[in-house]
Protein backbone atom coordinates (compact mmCIF):
# COMPACT_ATOMS: atom_id res chain seq x y z
CA UNK A 1 0.00 0.00 0.00
CA UNK A 2 1.11 3.68 -0.89
CA UNK A 3 0.93 4.91 2.28
CA UNK A 4 2.22 2.13 4.11
CA UNK A 5 5.16 2.17 2.51
CA UNK A 6 5.87 5.74 2.77
CA UNK A 7 4.76 6.96 6.09
CA UNK A 8 7.85 6.65 8.34
CA UNK A 9 9.98 8.17 5.69
CA UNK A 10 7.32 11.03 5.89
CA UNK A 11 7.25 11.28 9.14
CA UNK A 12 10.92 11.02 10.19
CA UNK A 13 11.16 14.05 7.99
CA UNK A 14 9.02 16.36 9.35
CA UNK A 15 9.77 14.82 13.32
CA UNK A 16 13.72 15.76 12.58
CA UNK A 17 12.75 18.79 10.97
CA UNK A 18 9.72 19.79 13.67
CA UNK A 19 11.84 18.18 16.83
CA UNK A 20 7.69 18.36 18.04
CA UNK A 21 5.47 14.83 17.58
CA UNK A 22 2.54 15.95 17.14
CA UNK A 23 3.74 18.51 14.56
CA UNK A 24 5.08 15.88 12.72
CA UNK A 25 1.75 14.16 12.66
CA UNK A 26 -0.36 16.91 11.66
CA UNK A 27 2.78 17.91 8.51
CA UNK A 28 2.32 13.84 7.79
CA UNK A 29 -1.32 13.90 7.27
CA UNK A 30 -1.28 16.98 5.56
CA UNK A 31 1.67 15.14 3.01
CA UNK A 32 -0.69 12.17 2.12
CA UNK A 33 -4.03 14.27 1.80
CA UNK A 34 -1.77 16.28 -0.89
CA UNK A 35 -0.69 13.03 -2.20
CA UNK A 36 -4.20 11.41 -2.75
CA UNK A 37 -4.90 14.43 -4.88
CA UNK A 38 -2.46 13.49 -7.02
CA UNK A 39 -2.70 9.88 -6.24
CA UNK A 40 -3.44 8.98 -10.56
CA UNK A 41 0.63 10.69 -10.80
CA UNK A 42 2.35 9.54 -7.59
CA UNK A 43 1.20 6.24 -7.99
CA UNK A 44 3.36 4.73 -10.42
CA UNK A 45 5.97 7.91 -10.16
CA UNK A 46 9.40 6.79 -9.19
CA UNK A 47 9.79 10.31 -7.77
CA UNK A 48 6.74 9.58 -5.33
CA UNK A 49 9.36 9.29 -2.29
CA UNK A 50 11.36 12.85 -3.12
CA UNK A 51 7.89 14.40 -4.02
CA UNK A 52 6.28 13.69 -0.34
CA UNK A 53 9.51 14.18 1.52
CA UNK A 54 9.71 17.60 -0.67
CA UNK A 55 6.09 18.51 0.27
CA UNK A 56 6.85 17.42 4.09
CA UNK A 57 10.00 20.05 4.02
CA UNK A 58 8.02 23.00 2.37
CA UNK A 59 4.86 22.54 4.29
CA UNK A 60 7.12 22.11 7.51
CA UNK A 61 8.94 25.88 6.62
CA UNK A 62 6.06 27.21 5.77
CA UNK A 63 4.86 26.52 9.34
CA UNK A 64 7.38 28.16 10.93
CA UNK A 65 7.16 30.98 8.14
CA UNK A 66 3.86 31.63 10.12
CA UNK A 67 4.93 31.23 13.18
CA UNK A 68 8.01 33.33 12.91
CA UNK A 69 9.73 30.83 15.00
CA UNK A 70 12.79 30.75 12.42
CA UNK A 71 15.98 32.47 13.01
CA UNK A 72 16.28 34.88 15.16
CA UNK A 73 19.43 37.42 15.25
CA UNK A 74 21.06 35.99 18.49
CA UNK A 75 21.90 31.74 19.20
CA UNK A 76 19.18 30.53 21.62
CA UNK A 77 22.04 27.87 22.35
CA UNK A 78 24.86 28.66 25.68
CA UNK A 79 27.12 26.39 23.60
CA UNK A 80 29.40 29.25 22.55
CA UNK A 81 31.19 32.31 23.82
CA UNK A 82 29.91 36.05 23.93
CA UNK A 83 31.49 36.53 20.57
CA UNK A 84 29.01 34.34 18.97
CA UNK A 85 31.34 31.92 17.70
CA UNK A 86 31.03 28.20 19.17
CA UNK A 87 33.43 26.84 21.68
CA UNK A 88 35.71 24.28 20.13
CA UNK A 89 35.32 21.00 21.48
CA UNK A 90 37.39 19.73 24.06
CA UNK A 91 37.18 16.33 24.53
CA UNK A 92 37.99 13.52 22.25
CA UNK A 93 36.03 12.28 19.78
CA UNK A 94 35.87 9.05 19.30
CA UNK A 95 36.31 7.04 16.01
CA UNK A 96 32.82 5.98 15.62
CA UNK A 97 29.48 7.63 16.58
CA UNK A 98 27.02 5.41 19.48
CA UNK A 99 28.17 2.20 17.75
CA UNK A 100 27.81 0.02 20.30
CA UNK A 101 24.28 0.86 20.14
CA UNK A 102 21.62 -0.61 17.91
CA UNK A 103 20.31 0.82 15.34
CA UNK A 104 16.98 1.68 17.04
CA UNK A 105 18.63 3.09 20.30
CA UNK A 106 20.91 4.72 18.31
CA UNK A 107 17.78 6.78 16.70
CA UNK A 108 16.41 7.45 19.79
CA UNK A 109 19.50 9.11 20.90
CA UNK A 110 19.87 11.17 17.90
CA UNK A 111 16.49 12.31 17.24
CA UNK A 112 16.44 13.07 21.40
CA UNK A 113 19.39 15.74 20.86
CA UNK A 114 17.69 16.93 17.71
CA UNK A 115 15.13 18.01 19.91
CA UNK A 116 16.73 19.85 22.26
CA UNK A 117 17.95 22.01 19.56
CA UNK A 118 16.26 25.19 18.65
CA UNK A 119 14.46 25.48 15.47
CA UNK A 120 17.47 28.18 13.96
CA UNK A 121 20.28 25.46 14.59
CA UNK A 122 17.88 21.94 14.19
CA UNK A 123 16.25 22.66 10.45
CA UNK A 124 19.33 24.00 8.69
CA UNK A 125 21.26 21.19 10.33
CA UNK A 126 18.36 18.24 9.15
CA UNK A 127 18.43 19.89 6.00
CA UNK A 128 22.39 19.84 5.48
CA UNK A 129 23.19 16.78 6.75
CA UNK A 130 19.68 14.82 6.20
CA UNK A 131 18.43 15.96 3.25
CA UNK A 132 22.14 16.87 1.67
CA UNK A 133 21.46 19.57 0.42
CA UNK A 134 23.99 22.54 -0.31
CA UNK A 135 24.84 25.29 1.80
CA UNK A 136 23.40 27.79 -0.95
CA UNK A 137 20.33 25.78 -1.45
CA UNK A 138 19.14 25.77 2.21
CA UNK A 139 20.08 29.47 2.93
CA UNK A 140 17.66 30.57 -0.42
CA UNK A 141 14.91 28.18 1.20
CA UNK A 142 15.14 29.31 4.90
CA UNK A 143 15.67 33.37 3.62
CA UNK A 144 18.86 33.65 5.41
CA UNK A 145 22.44 34.65 4.31
CA UNK A 146 24.64 32.17 3.88
CA UNK A 147 27.00 33.50 7.10
CA UNK A 148 24.21 33.15 9.52
CA UNK A 149 23.22 29.51 7.71
CA UNK A 150 26.82 28.40 8.12
CA UNK A 151 26.63 29.52 11.87
CA UNK A 152 24.00 28.32 13.01
CA UNK A 153 24.88 24.92 11.48
CA UNK A 154 28.28 24.72 12.84
CA UNK A 155 26.80 25.89 16.17
CA UNK A 156 24.43 23.00 15.68
CA UNK A 157 27.26 20.38 15.26
CA UNK A 158 28.87 22.03 18.24
CA UNK A 159 25.99 21.24 20.56
CA UNK A 160 24.58 17.85 18.96
CA UNK A 161 28.35 15.87 18.88
CA UNK A 162 28.77 16.27 22.83
CA UNK A 163 25.21 15.35 23.63
CA UNK A 164 25.72 12.18 21.44
CA UNK A 165 29.28 11.88 22.56
CA UNK A 166 28.13 11.48 25.75
CA UNK A 167 25.19 9.52 25.17
CA UNK A 168 27.82 6.84 23.67
CA UNK A 169 29.95 7.25 26.37
CA UNK A 170 27.05 6.55 29.21
CA UNK A 171 24.90 3.45 27.91
CA UNK A 172 22.70 3.84 31.41
CA UNK A 173 21.53 7.01 30.07
CA UNK A 174 19.58 5.21 27.44
CA UNK A 175 18.28 2.78 29.59
CA UNK A 176 16.46 5.38 31.66
CA UNK B 1 26.30 18.80 -6.20
CA UNK B 2 26.90 19.93 -2.48
CA UNK B 3 30.14 22.28 -1.00
CA UNK B 4 31.65 21.64 1.77
CA UNK B 5 33.75 24.60 3.08
CA UNK B 6 34.36 23.44 6.64
CA UNK B 7 37.27 24.39 8.26
CA UNK B 8 40.14 21.66 8.14
CA UNK B 9 40.52 21.23 12.22
CA UNK B 10 36.24 20.36 12.03
CA UNK B 11 35.99 17.95 9.13
CA UNK B 12 36.99 14.90 10.77
CA UNK B 13 34.10 15.56 12.94
CA UNK B 14 31.53 17.06 11.12
CA UNK B 15 32.60 14.04 8.23
CA UNK B 16 32.14 11.43 11.58
CA UNK B 17 28.49 13.25 12.65
CA UNK B 18 27.33 13.25 8.61
CA UNK B 19 27.64 9.48 8.76
CA UNK B 20 26.07 8.90 11.76
CA UNK B 21 23.00 11.26 10.94
CA UNK B 22 23.20 9.60 7.28
CA UNK B 23 22.83 5.92 8.24
CA UNK B 24 20.30 6.93 10.77
CA UNK B 25 16.90 4.49 10.04
CA UNK B 26 13.53 6.56 9.67
CA UNK B 27 11.61 6.66 12.80
CA UNK B 28 8.29 4.78 12.29
CA UNK B 29 5.27 6.95 12.31
CA UNK B 30 2.65 6.38 14.29
CA UNK B 31 0.00 3.75 14.01
CA UNK B 32 -2.45 6.81 14.64
CA UNK B 33 -1.20 8.41 11.50
CA UNK B 34 -3.25 5.99 8.99
CA UNK B 35 -6.46 6.44 11.12
CA UNK B 36 -6.04 10.17 10.59
CA UNK B 37 -5.46 10.14 7.29
CA UNK B 38 -8.16 8.50 6.16
CA UNK B 39 -10.62 10.63 8.26
CA UNK B 40 -9.68 13.88 7.30
CA UNK B 41 -10.36 12.22 3.65
CA UNK B 42 -13.37 11.10 4.55
CA UNK B 43 -14.17 14.56 6.45
CA UNK B 44 -13.04 16.54 3.38
CA UNK B 45 -14.90 14.14 0.76
CA UNK B 46 -18.13 15.11 2.72
CA UNK B 47 -17.74 19.29 2.95
CA UNK B 48 -20.10 20.81 0.27
CA UNK B 49 -18.36 22.41 -3.59
CA UNK B 50 -17.88 25.78 -1.85
CA UNK B 51 -15.69 25.03 1.28
CA UNK B 52 -13.75 22.91 -1.09
CA UNK B 53 -10.73 24.79 -3.06
CA UNK B 54 -11.50 26.24 -6.31
CA UNK B 55 -10.17 23.69 -8.70
CA UNK B 56 -12.91 21.15 -6.89
CA UNK B 57 -15.42 23.57 -7.72
CA UNK B 58 -18.25 21.97 -10.17
CA UNK B 59 -17.70 23.91 -13.53
CA UNK B 60 -20.84 26.04 -14.19
CA UNK B 61 -20.10 27.36 -10.62
CA UNK B 62 -16.44 28.39 -11.63
CA UNK B 63 -17.62 29.69 -14.90
CA UNK B 64 -20.16 32.04 -12.82
CA UNK B 65 -17.36 32.78 -10.42
CA UNK B 66 -15.57 33.99 -13.10
CA UNK B 67 -18.21 35.96 -14.31
CA UNK B 68 -18.85 37.61 -11.57
CA UNK B 69 -15.37 38.63 -10.87
CA UNK B 70 -15.03 39.83 -13.97
CA UNK B 71 -18.41 42.20 -13.24
CA UNK B 72 -17.04 43.23 -9.91
CA UNK B 73 -14.13 44.64 -11.46
CA UNK B 74 -15.86 46.33 -14.16
CA UNK B 75 -17.90 47.62 -12.09
CA UNK B 76 -15.14 48.98 -9.72
CA UNK B 77 -13.30 50.31 -12.38
CA UNK B 78 -16.20 52.60 -13.86
CA UNK B 79 -16.63 53.46 -10.20
CA UNK B 80 -13.61 54.77 -9.40
CA UNK B 81 -14.08 57.05 -12.58
CA UNK B 82 -17.08 58.00 -11.71
CA UNK B 83 -15.61 58.86 -8.13
CA UNK B 84 -12.94 61.00 -9.68
CA UNK B 85 -15.13 62.85 -12.05
CA UNK B 86 -17.43 63.95 -9.17
CA UNK B 87 -14.24 64.82 -7.45
CA UNK B 88 -12.82 66.70 -9.90
CA UNK B 89 -16.73 68.99 -10.78
CA UNK B 90 -17.15 69.25 -6.86
CA UNK B 91 -13.32 71.08 -6.90
CA UNK B 92 -14.50 72.97 -9.97
CA UNK B 93 -17.62 74.00 -7.68
CA UNK B 94 -15.27 75.14 -4.86
CA UNK B 95 -12.66 77.29 -6.89
CA UNK B 96 -15.42 79.28 -8.31
CA UNK B 97 -17.06 79.95 -5.50
CA UNK B 98 -14.19 81.18 -3.82
CA UNK B 99 -13.03 83.47 -6.36
CA UNK B 100 -17.24 84.81 -5.88
CA UNK B 101 -16.83 85.56 -2.35
CA UNK B 102 -12.50 87.00 -2.72
CA UNK B 103 -14.76 89.49 -5.41
CA UNK B 104 -17.51 90.34 -3.04
CA UNK B 105 -14.57 90.58 0.06
CA UNK B 106 -12.73 92.92 -2.41
CA UNK B 107 -15.77 95.11 -3.31
CA UNK B 108 -15.90 97.47 -0.34
CA UNK B 109 -12.74 98.96 -0.82
CA UNK B 110 -14.08 100.11 -4.26
CA UNK B 111 -16.33 102.30 -2.54
CA UNK B 112 -15.41 103.27 0.87
CA UNK B 113 -11.98 105.54 1.59
CA UNK B 114 -9.14 103.93 3.36
CA UNK B 115 -9.08 106.10 6.42
CA UNK B 116 -12.54 104.53 7.23
CA UNK B 117 -11.30 101.23 6.84
CA UNK B 118 -8.03 101.77 8.70
CA UNK B 119 -10.62 103.62 11.29
CA UNK B 120 -13.38 100.58 11.47
CA UNK B 121 -10.10 98.35 11.80
CA UNK B 122 -8.90 100.18 14.76
CA UNK B 123 -12.37 100.71 16.56
CA UNK B 124 -12.68 96.73 16.11
CA UNK B 125 -9.42 96.24 18.01
CA UNK B 126 -10.28 98.23 20.76
CA UNK B 127 -13.49 97.02 21.00
CA UNK B 128 -12.27 94.08 21.34
CA UNK B 129 -9.44 94.87 24.21
CA UNK B 130 -12.33 96.30 26.24
CA UNK B 131 -14.50 92.46 25.66
CA UNK B 132 -11.38 90.80 26.63
CA UNK B 133 -10.94 93.81 29.84
CA UNK B 134 -14.34 93.39 30.97
CA UNK B 135 -13.75 89.52 30.82
CA UNK B 136 -11.03 89.62 32.94
CA UNK B 137 -13.01 92.29 35.53
CA UNK B 138 -16.21 89.70 35.60
CA UNK B 139 -13.78 86.68 35.98
CA UNK B 140 -11.93 88.03 39.25
CA UNK B 141 -14.75 90.31 40.35
CA UNK B 142 -17.66 86.93 40.60
CA UNK B 143 -15.42 84.17 40.51
CA UNK B 144 -12.55 84.67 42.17
CA UNK B 145 -13.73 86.70 45.00
CA UNK B 146 -16.89 84.41 45.41
CA UNK B 147 -17.96 83.71 48.79
CA UNK B 148 -18.23 80.12 48.14
CA UNK B 149 -14.34 79.69 47.20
Amino acid sequence: MFMRAYQDMVFSTAARLAGNDALAEDIAQEVFVRAYEHFGQLRTSPAAGGWLKTVATNLLLNHFTRHRKRWRLFSEFTNHDSAGESTELDFPVPDTLLADLGSEQRRAVIDEALRRLPDHQRLPLVLYHFDERSYDDIAAQLHVSLAKLKTDIRRGRAALLPLLTAAGINRDHLET
Amino acid sequence: MRHDPEPDQDRQRWRLLDQTLRDLPPRPAPGALEPRVFAELRRRAAQPWWQRRFAYWPWPARMVFVVVCMGSSVLALEGGQWTVASLASVAQYATGLLSTVTLLAALPTHFVPPVWLDAALAAGAVLYAMLFALGAFGYRALYLNSPGR
